[in-house]
């Protein structure tokens, strides 16, 4: 089977500057794929250029295809009719994604109306239904009401029944949840499985906490300093991390972890910080801050491909590490 | 011997009422009773609309309670003249959420760390303490000389808790200091603010809605739902063995490293 969404040798430039470089990766349908990474190392361009949404003085090359249609060289017409229809996105801040003087029902619907010709009274019938399907439970009054009348959680939904409204094969949800409040995290994260179950469409979830990728997602891609540095199932990651990058995410996330007491220990880190673009070094952009750097690291390694295992380090963790934060499923 | 508790909060309830005739009222905080000893760092746990960021600013003294009383060292501190907190504003210093609201963009980093010793008239020889400040938050002697803006969320959020440590507080009231922070800086300023708490015997007061950050770093923990004090306890108490049915979806919500997906239903 082809992937649903291929992305191969995505790059994405400012000028002389490459901010994402070669990113490859597929999604099919009924998958669930997360990308984490700290902020700046890419993940959120990645997803900006697969959507064609980048902004002046950005441009991508390389490869996006959805289904058998080349998204990169599509016409700017073309791109704006998959755009909402065939792939759709959900942007971490409902606040400043939807219109704050345009009420809901209209905004939900607004995709309906674009993309299926729908009046504006059905695209407002269907945005009723669209609400009620993200667990609104009074969706008539919520259409009415305009988004500073919701709760964070609520906005996030109703983004969400935006997303939904043509059935996109594919949904790309950038860090979701990470305004929200715990139990109403839980609860988007929920939806936004149930509607996978549901369309057995393909979700891309960016995010920083491997917590949450590894409740949502089946496969986990780590990037660094605009590049795909690691990639494998959720147990290959959480049981077995190869990249140095990828094993420091683990260990922080593993220690601050709600079920165990770590009072007053110190938290594995990872030392520096991201360089800001255009100041990553030559060669692995990781070295500077790896504890298991090597002479070759000043060479960027080839992604190394191994089934469905891929992974671009020149003195890759051996051996399993030990999956005690590991909870089974 | 009995120590003096660094706060006493008594049956204390904060009504705020909106304008207009027909304004309606909102209890933010409702009857709450909790004491923090010295060197306690206390947890402040709740979800949005559960009153934790009314509470510090009611620790902080920047609002008064509608009812009850809370005190410092003894002293009833709602309802005083600032001229009167002087000591206070000196002991108890706070670091927000977001560093990059908090902090002046049009002021250097010495003048964002030295404004409170100038307005508490703490006399310091000021450029050696600025020093000292980021040197305890391990940040560079020239980052004195550049703005906030020019550095990292997490860069800036030590800056912001240097400025908070410039009068010397006994106690830091901590309101999601690390709530808008990768996982892994995350995990440096945690590291950071453990060994402040431990170098300069800090009493804290750290507001969260992560609980996983909550267990690492505090002794105890009040649980706030809606303006109420639902559950408070040690920390390991409250985590293994909650009495309350909201503590406990609060525990089952957070997110977990699983090997295997599956979200388990937390209802």
């Amino acid at each position: 089977m082809t992937a649903l969404l291929s992305v191969r040798g995505l790059s994405v430039s400012s000028g002389p500057l490459e901010l994402v470089r070669d990113v490859s990766f597929d999604v099919d349908a009924g998958e669930r794929v997360g990308l984490i990474g700290e902020s700046g190392s890419g993940k959120s361009l990645t997803a900006l250029a697969v959507m064609g949404l980048l902004g002046e003085g950005l441009s991508a090359s390389g490869s996006v295809r959805l289904g058998d249609e080349e998204l990169l060289a599509a016409s700017e017409l073309r791109q704006c009719e998959l755009r909402g229809d065939a792939i759709a996105m959900v942007f971490q801040e409902p606040m400043s994604a939807l219109n704050p003087t345009r009420r809901i029902g209209d905004q939900v619907g607004e995709t309906l109306r674009i993309h299926r010709h729908l009046s504006r009274k059905a695209a407002e019938r269907a945005a009723v239904d669209l609400l009620a399907r993200v667990e609104f439970t009074e969706p008539e009054r919520y259409a009415r009401m305009y988004p500073h009348e919701l709760s964070g959680g609520q906005r996030q939904r109703a983004m969400i029944a935006s997303a939904i409204a043509c059935d996109p094969g594919v949904i790309l949800a950038d860090e979701p949840t990470t305004a929200l409040d715990v139990t109403v995290q839980r609860r988007v994260l929920e939806l936004l499985d149930r509607l996978v179950d549901e369309e057995g469409c393909a979700l891309l979830l960016i995010a920083h906490d491997l917590a949450v990728v590894s409740e949502v997602c089946d496969r986990v891609i780590t990037m660094y300093g605009g590049r795909v540095v690691e990639s494998g199932s959720v147990s290959q990651i959480i049981n077995e991390p190869r990249h140095p990058y990828t094993q420091a995410l683990l260990a922080t996330s593993k220690a601050l972890s709600v079920s165990e007491s770590s009072l007053g220990s110190q938290l594995p880190s990872i030392p520096g910080t991201v360089p800001s673009a255009g100041h990553f070094p030559h060669g692995c952009p990781f070295q500077d801050r790896c504890d298991r750097r090597v002479e070759a690291c000043q060479v960027m390694p080839e992604m190394v491909e191994t089934g469905r295992r891929a992974l671009a380090c020149w003195n890759p963790v051996v051996g399993a590490t030990p999956s005690s934060g590991g909870e089974a499923a | 011997m009995s120590v003096i508790p660094t706060f006493e909060v008594d049956s204390v309830t904060k009504v705020y009422q909106s304008r207009g005739r027909r304004g309606h009222a909102v209890d933010a905080l409702r009857d709450i009773s909790f004491t923090v000893a010295p060197g306690q760092s206390l947890g402040v746990v709740g979800e949005s609309g559960s009153g934790k960021s009314t509470l510090s600013r009611l620790l902080l003294a920047l609002e008064k309670p509608t009812s009850g009383s809370i005190r410092h060292r003894g002293e009833v501190i709602s309802g005083r003249r600032e001229r009167d907190l002087q000591d206070f504003r000196r002991r108890v210093q706070i670091v927000f959420q977001d560093p990059m609201s908090s902090l002046d963009p049009r002021m250097r980093v010495y003048d964002l760390l030295a404004e409170p010793l100038r307005a508490l008239h703490i006399e310091v020889d000021e450029g050696e303490r600025v020093r000292e400040l980021l040197d305890s938050v391990e940040m560079p002697a020239a980052a004195a000389r550049r703005f906030a803006y020019q550095f990292s969320g997490g860069q800036r959020q030590r800056i912001a808790i240097a400025r908070a440590l410039g009068p010397s507080p006994e106690v830091l009231i901590a309101d999601e200091p690390v709530s808008a922070l990768d996982v892994s800086v995350r995990a440096q300023i945690l590291n950071l603010l453990t060994g402040l708490v431990q170098d300069f015997n800090l009493t804290m007061v750290f507001v969260s809605h992560d609980m996983a950050v909550v267990r690492h770093l505090c002794d105890s923990v009040v649980v706030l739902y809606r303006g109420r004090l639902v559950e408070m306890g040690a920390t390991e108490e409250v985590f293994e063995h909650p009495r309350e049915d909201y503590t406990r979806e609060l525990l089952a919500a957070a997110p977990r490293l699983r090997a295997q997906r599956g979200l388990t239903s937390s209802s």
